[in-house]
């Protein structure tokens, strides 16, 4: 499996981070394209958030892509359950040239961190990822069918 | 947002996995259900091609579509 490894001296303190670039969904794409309209897209910085069963990116991204809630889901967290907005998204991983992943997300507030989207387990769960907080480096394997040949 | 899409899911909810017990994802524009495909982007690429980009609720009928989604710390939703 292709792997993308990072090393940082403050592994601990930034955690697993990696370039990540956000779409609309491949729908959208394919009739602004049809179209001939430009495709809005952005570059953030993802945390891997292996505590996140699911994606979600800093919410004033949505209004730049246009993006339309498509529906509704319950959350858990530790203050209990609440039910929020997902968005229909894609999602390159930049460090391996992937195809789009496309995932649903929900829009958060994350004005006050360091990263703009948080990559879940709806993404690991293609991915084997490696930790190594004695190296502070950490090491993350892609499943093949989502590498751009 | 989506009020009257979500609660014309929540009525015809039975139904449809009684008639897709596959599963499926449904899309409902204001109080019209459009059709169930077996793929999340099919149905998207249905529901952009009919109405456009606009407002209009994908979803996901079967049994997995229970499942609830967890973070393991507090965070800010935005909605």
């Amino acid at each position: 499996m292709p792997v993308f490894s990072y090393t940082s001296p403050n592994l601990e303190n930034n955690g697993a981070i990696i370039g990540v670039d956000i779409f609309p969904p491949f729908a959208v794409i394919k009739d602004l394209r049809d179209k001939q309209e430009n495709v809005p897209t952005k570059k953030l910085i993802g945390l891997i958030d292996t505590g996140a069963s699911c994606s979600g990116f800093d919410a004033p991204i949505a209004n730049e892509l246009n993006l339309i809630v498509r529906d509704q889901q319950p959350v858990l967290t530790p203050s209990g359950e609440s039910t929020h907005y997902l968005y229909d998204v894609v999602l390159v991983l930049n460090e391996f040239f992937t195809r789009g992943i496309p995932i649903q997300a929900y829009g958060l507030d994350l004005s006050k961190q360091p990263y703009d989207i948080l990559i879940g387990r709806d993404i690991l769960k293609s991915c084997t990822l490696i930790f190594n907080g004695w190296n502070n480096s950490y090491d993350l394997h892609l499943h093949p069918e989502h590498i751009r040949t | 947002m989506l009020e009257k899409e979500l609660k014309i899911y929540e009525e015809n909810k039975a139904r449809l996995r009684e008639e897709n017990p596959s599963g499926g994802y449904v899309i409902i524009k204001d109080e019209r259900i459009f059709g169930v495909w077996n793929d999340r982007q099919d149905a998207l690429n249905a529901g952009i091609k009919e109405f456009g980009n606009v407002p209009f609720l994908v979803k996901e009928i079967g049994e997995k579509s229970n499942n609830i989604n967890s973070f393991s710390r507090d965070i800010l939703f935005v909605n």
